[in-house]
């Protein structure tokens, strides 16, 4: 089910949270908790009941490996110590998520190397697959570092499944999701968290649907074709794309973190402004920061962080930048483009080291255009296409300008077809030139967020952006994410 | 006021849901207030088959915007035949047949029936989507019919395979018009459409150019491969005139002079097969198989203007041949 779907908007969500808190009202508790992780299985059985096994089955799995490793071996269970049963747990959920989102890439790539031909399964990627196994793999390393328990099985369903953040993220530590559902203030309605959600939500609605939809159109044209992409219709669709991404994702986010405060549940913030940075350094602390944290937290960190030397650290920031890299995709476009942003962290590192200055607005100039080339390789699907996208890019002796600006040149510059390649035109220019200017020059959804008060105008903002979010509900439109 | 959370809440409700049903109460009642113009001439067609004509049209003429643009019933008025046209731009026999039952279910039936979809229209069909469903031309209980038989003839391979719906549901689908529609003050474009439809028993102009000679759709591909779904609908659509004992006849809407030198032999051969089945099958009678008419007779590339007169006389010329 999608937050921008009217059967999530009206129907699910609205039911869901009466029946949520008439149940606590009647201080059931444990059912309430009961019901709203019920509730949450399905909305991820909405899209595809068949891989609704799969997600118990995983769940039963880690609940009791991590009760095991959480009794930190109080009871003799011989060879199996914790820290095995940490490993074997840990082995567990990465074979499930490579079985089921790496066996393809594997196979071609054996196909590839050692010219064999063995057929490819073709398994279809759960939905939510890598974010659920990443959450319990967390879950497995606290519970093994930190002792942290979880008894009740209820509850732990309910933190791998709470639906606000079942499919996309933001990845949360269980310390982080329990507490609050185990708090009685979170068991009452209160009208400030759900006015701020509301808040949130219906930015997160109006990002998705009215900006990042609008976007895609032109993306989905720049990247369709194979011939020769013009550098304007190129640079439109690669920017194009680094706003729809942003939005698009952002825009989750800010939904799943206003759905969550309806209930009282406060997410972590994924999204602060990354098209700020003026280094890669900062747009990684802004840019899924919960994933980020992820990876510096169970991939770096155990890699030996920064405690064996600059060098070992250079290198361990581009392993963990190549492993969140495949995370995204079973394809080398995107271990590439993780190689790309782990290589550009060392040279922003080394160039911190050696005391080297520079103009903010080139930094900032520096960092979006070393994001919105890499992310070609993102995007692309395979490396043809990327290759495609990039010559056109820098194809000088193929440049379209607008009719209106026509003049005599034998420079082959032309002036028809302005941006035809990716169906677009003057307005698409005006949609990014907007699209800077939202994300350079306002406040982000969070920050406005936390400034909420009740106004008037706050009336009139959210009904409108209500509004208009619910009308440009026009098709079922996946979140991007939604692919990983 | 607006002090309290609470009453921001149960205000952005409030807000969201008036304005919400404004817009879908104009949306679903008033789309002549909006629509673009093309909107207004499927309206007129719906009306005029959904009631009870006081008029009796004993000839009526069913086919895509080529024949709205080149058939001018008033011509036909001294045979004794008052002639009614229900053709409808980028429509196919699907929307013909539905049109001829529902105008079957309301009116006394006509004596004979012109039938008049371009070759194109009878392998593919584009608009289905964009009008026939977007303009809610048919009832539910037809969309579903029609989206069986496109599953049960092509797997909704000439059709494509979306929801009906959709249109009903997603509302904010014609936000994009409703906005134009404001701009532009088409509700008096509309009404006036109406007006000059009534008029003129259905005809209308689709330009007023005065030479035309690009390719036209038959000229740009090598055969002419009839659709499933779209056959299945034509001889729906003759077998309702046969049981009612409509005589039909079929006119080929003339193309460019450029378009008639490049369409293929192929092309030709394969469509006029085609319709000599539904000759046998069905009794009708082809008037004209492709032909040409002279590029200045064209206001575009597909819709004739001052060649209407020239159309309507060569139908009208074949038809009373036929009958004497």
């Amino acid at each position: 089910m999608l937050f921008n779907s009217y059967v999530f908007i009206f129907s699910f969500l609205p039911v869901t949270f009466f029946i949520y808190f008439f149940l606590n009202y009647k201080r059931m508790t444990m059912g309430a908790n009961a019901f709203l992780a019920c509730a949450s299985l399905f909305f991820y059985s909405w899209w595809n009941i068949a891989y609704l096994p799969l997600i118990l089955a995983s769940i039963i799995f880690n609940f009791f490996i991590g009760r095991r490793i959480a009794s930190k071996d109080e009871v003799n269970f011989g060879f199996l110590t914790s820290k095995r049963v940490l490993v074997l747990g840990i082995i567990a959920n990465v074979g499930l998520l490579g079985y089921y989102k790496y066996s393809d890439f594997f196979i071609h790539n054996v196909n590839s190397f050692f010219d064999r031909d063995y057929g490819l399964l073709h398994l279809i990627l759960p939905l939510a697959i890598s974010f659920f196994t990443f959450q319990q793999i967390a879950y497995l390393v606290d519970s093994y570092k930190k002792g942290i328990k979880e008894y009740n099985f209820i509850n732990y369903t309910l933190f791998v499944t709470f639906f606000p953040q079942l499919l996309a993220g933001p990845i949360v530590h269980h310390s982080e999701m329990m507490p609050q559902f185990a708090t009685l203030r979170t068991k009452l309605i209160n009208y400030d968290n759900i006015a701020k959600g509301m808040f949130i939500f219906t930015i997160g609605l109006f990002k998705k649907v009215v900006i990042a939809d609008t976007f895609a159109e032109w993306v989905n044209y720049g990247y369709y074709g194979t011939e020769a992409i013009d550098m304007l219709s190129a640079w439109a669709t690669t920017l194009s794309f680094s706003f729809q991404i942003y939005f698009d994702y952002s825009g989750y986010t800010d939904m799943a973190i206003g759905i969550a405060l309806l209930f009282n549940i406060v997410l972590p913030i994924n999204f602060f402004s990354p098209l700020k940075s003026q280094n890669i350094q900062i747009f990684w602390r802004r840019w899924n920061m919960t994933l980020t944290r992820f990876l510096k937290e169970y991939i770096f960190m155990p890699l030996g962080g920064v405690r064996r030397g600059r060098i070992i650290a250079c290198v361990n920031l581009i392993i963990t930048f190549t492993l969140g890299g495949l995370w995204h995709g079973a394809d080398w476009t995107f271990v590439f483009w993780g190689v790309l942003h782990g290589t550009g962290l060392v040279v922003f590192i080394l160039w911190k080291k050696y005391g080297f200055k520079m103009y903010g607005w080139l930094a900032w100039f520096i960092t979006v255009n070393f994001i919105n080339v890499s992310i070609v390789f993102f995007r692309a699907e395979n490396w043809t296409a990327a290759i495609r996208m990039l010559k056109g890019m820098v194809a000088y002796d193929m440049l379209n300008l607008p009719g209106p600006l026509r003049f005599e040149n034998n420079l082959n510059i032309k002036f028809d077809n302005f941006l035809g390649a990716i169906n677009g035109d003057i307005w698409t220019i005006v949609w990014i030139f907007s699209g800077f200017i939202l994300v350079l020059c306002f406040k982000n959804s969070i920050e406005k967020m936390n400034e909420y008060k009740p106004s008037f105008f706050n009336v009139i903002f959210m009904s409108f952006t209500l509004l208009v979010g619910i009308l440009y509900i026009v098709k079922e439109s996946e979140f991007l994410y939604y692919n990983f | 006021m607006f002090q309290t959370n609470k009453q921001i809440i149960y205000s952005v409700m409030v807000l969201t849901a008036i304005m919400f049903g404004i817009y879908s109460y104009f949306i679903i009642y008033h789309k002549m207030l909006f629509m673009d113009v093309e909107y207004a001439m499927w309206e007129y067609t719906k009306d005029k088959t959904q009631t009870s004509n006081e008029e009796h049209y004993n000839f009526l003429v069913l086919g895509d915007s080529r024949m709205k643009a080149a058939f001018i019933p008033e011509q036909f008025d001294d045979e004794n035949l008052n002639s009614l046209n229900l053709s409808l731009g980028g429509s196919s026999a699907i929307e013909g047949y539905y049109t001829l039952r529902t105008y079957l279910k309301n009116n006394k039936k006509p004596d004979y029936l012109l039938v008049s979809y371009s070759p194109g229209m009878l392998t593919w069909h584009v608009w289905y989507w964009r009008r026939t469903v977007n303009f809610q031309y048919l009832n539910n209980d037809e969309f579903e019919e029609v989206y069986q038989i496109s599953e049960e003839m092509d797997n909704h391979s000439t059709l494509g395979d979306y929801d009906y719906m959709d249109s009903q549901i997603y509302v904010g689908k014609y936000l994009t018009q409703l906005i134009n529609g404001v701009m532009g003050y088409r509700w008096n474009d509309n009404k006036k459409m109406l007006e000059d439809l009534e008029k003129s028993k259905g005809h209308v102009f689709f330009g007023t150019g005065e030479n035309a000679n690009d390719l036209s759709y038959e000229a740009t591909v090598d055969d002419f491969i009839p659709s499933k779904v779209l056959t299945r609908y034509v001889e729906k659509l003759l077998k309702l005139a046969q049981e009612e004992d409509i005589k039909v006849y079929w006119y080929t809407p003339p193309v460019n002079e450029n378009s008639f030198a490049n369409i293929t032999d192929d092309y030709r051969s394969s469509y006029n097969a085609h319709m000599k089945t539904f000759e046998r099958k069905y009794g009708m009678t082809v008037l004209k198989p492709i032909h040409e008419i002279k590029s200045v007779y064209f206001s575009d590339t597909y819709h004739v203007y001052k060649g209407a007169p020239v159309v309507t006389k060569s139908i009208k010329d074949n038809l009373i041949a036929d009958l004497n």
